[in-house]
């Protein structure tokens, strides 16, 4: 089994933004947990405490990646940061409303929304 | 006969391509001098090729290419490219032109190159005629356990439900990610007996277990059974595994905050949300998805040509 890359890392301030590439169903979550491994490193580098998951390349994912960001959001909480999600389509806020995460992790239009609120 | 519209903000290039293709009877031509010209000539009689300069003023060609594509996906764009406007040639390649001729080659190539993407669009014509004359789709398929292949056969079973113009693109959507997880569950969950449990762990061993147990016995012969009836009415998606089954009610309800942090239940809260119905066999490893057609889309009517 193969494992492509699947997620973007970019650093924006003390943020991290995470931006999944591709598919992101759940047949990719071997892709997904293995790149989480290099995401939880970048999260204990200094200055990065909060999380912004920005949907913009992709148009939906399943159960896999709410397990990843779930996970995610744990290290992200311990260390007392914060958590958001941007530019979701129509299915994507679905899946986060119908899973109950969007009570978690609030859903913003764009990436400087999203950046902006976590970094408040 | 076929109708060809010529675009170029040049009347001496329109005399040129005119005089190359009207030795050929079969052509019928037509003459726009740019983009936004050939648009509204379209509108009003849609020709059967459109051959196009890529620089004009108005509405350049690759503008045009991109709004062809859309509104008219059955009109095919051939574009005229001249020294310079390459980069702009491969944006509109990209855009969804069907093939490009250089102008300086012209007189060499573009009635050949005309006659092929003409060729060629009649046969997507006819089959998107059959298609659209499609009643009921039946198949079934018997796949081992690569997850390789569940993504293109989800892709079969979206073009099938496009063909009988069940749901729109978003229900389409909607309907993969159902699909996608109830055959996740059929390879990991079942035939490969991976207790979803490992995937609470932030490692790769639930990965791990299941590459290993698809190269051993008594995982590595079982199939993931799956079969499909898309009709005018619905779509019913049968998917089952070679597993020893399980008890859906005893899965813990996902949207319970107290469970937040379970991965057990989620795919199957997805299916049940984007299907219209689910069910399970009493063994628990057939899982039947049901999705009506859209209230808003209508059946498919034959096309007249």
């Amino acid at each position: 089994m193969s494992t492509p890359k699947v997620l973007e890392f970019i650093s924006d301030g003390s943020t991290l933004v995470v931006v999944p590439l591709g598919r992101v169903g759940s047949l990719a979550g071997e892709g997904v947990i293995a790149q989480l491994e290099e995401l939880t490193k970048r999260l204990g580098a200094s200055g990065l405490k909060h999380v912004v998951f920005d949907f913009e390349k992709v148009d939906y994912f399943g159960s896999s990646m709410l397990g990843a960001m779930h996970a995610v959001w744990k290290h992200v909480s311990t260390a007392d940061g914060k958590m958001a999600v941007c530019n979701v389509s129509e299915v994507e806020r679905e899946v986060l409303q119908v899973s109950r995460f969007d009570t978690l992790w609030p859903i913003y239009a764009s990436r400087q929304e999203a950046v902006a609120a976590v970094s408040e | 006969m076929a109708s060809v519209l010529v675009v170029d903000d040049s009347s001496v290039d329109r005399r040129l391509v005119g005089g190359l293709l009207e030795k050929d009877s079969e052509l019928d031509l037509w003459y726009a001098v740019d983009g936004a010209d050939a648009l509204a000539k379209i509108e009003e009689s849609a020709p059967d090729l459109v051959l196009t300069d890529l620089v004009m003023p108005e509405m350049d060609g690759l503008t045009l290419v991109a709004t062809v594509k859309n509104r008219f996906p059955l009109v095919p764009v051939i574009l005229m490219t001249s020294k310079g406007s390459e980069e702009l040639a491969v944006q509109a390649l990209q855009a969804g032109a069907a093939s490009y001729v250089p102008k300086h080659t012209l007189s060499s190539r573009l009635a050949d190159t005309i006659r092929n993407v003409l060729a060629l669009s009649q046969r997507q014509r006819c089959h998107s005629r059959l298609m659209g004359s499609m009643v009921r789709a039946n198949c079934t398929f018997e796949l081992e356990n690569d997850a390789a292949l569940i993504g293109p056969l989800i892709s079969y079973i979206q073009e099938d439900c496009a063909h009988l113009n069940l749901y729109d693109d978003s229900e389409s959507t909607r309907v993969g990610v159902a699909l996608e997880e109830a055959l996740a569950n059929a390879l990991y969950h079942g035939n490969l007996e991976v207790d979803s449990a490992l995937r609470e762990s932030e490692d790769s061993s639930y990965w791990q277990l299941a590459e290993e147990r698809s190269k051993v016995e008594p995982y590595k012969s079982r199939r993931i059974h799956v079969d499909v009836a898309i009709s005018r009415d619905d779509a019913v998606i049968t998917i089952g595994d070679d597993g020893p089954g399980f008890d859906p009610s005893k899965l813990p309800d996902p949207t319970d905050p107290a469970n937040l942090e379970m991965a057990s239940g989620r795919g199957i809260l997805l299916m049940r949300t984007f299907m219209t119905e689910i069910r399970y066999n009493e063994k628990g490893n057939v899982v039947t998805l049901i999705k009506r057609r859209n209230p808003g889309n209508n059946p498919p009517e034959s096309e007249g040509s």
